[in-house]
């Protein structure tokens, strides 16, 4: 895979990632007001797209994305983790498990940002190449 | 005109800060032990700043997007208390309310930047690209 391949994947998996985390939202939102098929499926789906973020990082490396970036990737992937982890908490720690939803709103934004960055890096290499 | 760009700077990052905390009461009345008593109640007072950041922004004059994009903020900010009422009439309309809070999340965030680079910048500059009245 080429490093042109590899940033424009980046770029792809990056949106689908992002459009994910808004069909997880409206899960959420289904779960919590009343027409969800099953109340496990926020869960369930987290866990269908949450692969979506080692490919990022490994995407990321083949890529040459900036370092920033690829460090960017990894946190993604770090508090991806942490999100599935903090409902877990709720009887031991609930303030801790109350931050799933700040939580997610941190990935919601650093998920944004890597898109919009890798906009850019696919777009450089594009015009480096032409 | 300059410490109107600073009121709509302040007031752009107070409302963004006011977004995080009441997804921060979410959380607590979800999985926190808590009910959504302050959630509701914070949710009453957030579009009251919303309103009040589009009539600062209206003054302060900022370029049109920022302008165009307050003007949106406040719209949805109204239209977010109101989505949870409707859970009997449509669950999937009522289901919108935390994909709306990540719009206005964004919003606020975006909003607060644009507000920031108009204190930086020169009134002459400015007054070239006017918000439409």
């Amino acid at each position: 895979m080429s490093v042109h391949q590899a940033r424009t994947l980046y770029l792809a998996v990056i949106w689908l990632f992002v459009a994910c985390l808004v069909v997880q939202v409206f899960l959420v939102g289904l779960d919590i007001f009343g027409d969800a098929i099953d109340p496990t499926t926020h869960r369930t789906w987290a866990y269908i797209y949450g692969w979506l973020t080692p490919i990022l990082v490994f995407l990321g490396t083949i890529g040459r994305l900036p370092l920033s970036m690829r460090l960017g990737t990894v946190a993604l992937l770090f508090l991806f983790a942490m999100q599935t982890l903090l409902p877990s908490l709720r009887d031991v720690l609930p303030v801790v498990a109350a931050a799933h939803a700040l939580n997610a709103l941190l990935i919601f934004w650093l998920a944004m940002v890597l898109a919009r960055r890798a906009r850019d890096a696919a777009a450089s290499q594009q015009s480096a190449g032409a | 005109m300059r410490s109107i760009s600073y009121a709509y700077a302040i007031s752009a990052w107070l409302f963004f800060a006011g977004v995080v905390y009441q997804v921060f009461l979410a959380g607590i009345g979800l999985l926190g032990g808590g009910d959504m008593t302050a959630h509701m109640g914070f949710g009453y007072l957030l579009p009251l700043v919303a309103i009040l950041l589009f009539l600062v922004g209206w003054a302060a004059q900022p370029d049109r997007r920022t302008f165009r994009l307050t003007l949106l903020l406040m719209v949805l900010t109204l239209i977010q208390p109101n989505l949870p009422l409707l859970r009997d009439v449509s669950p999937a309309l009522a289901a919108l309310h935390p994909v709306n809070a990540l719009a206005i999340f964004w919003l606020a965030l975006t909003v607060a930047r644009g507000a920031t680079t108009l204190v930086g910048r020169p009134t002459v500059a400015r007054d070239e690209v006017q918000v439409p009245r």
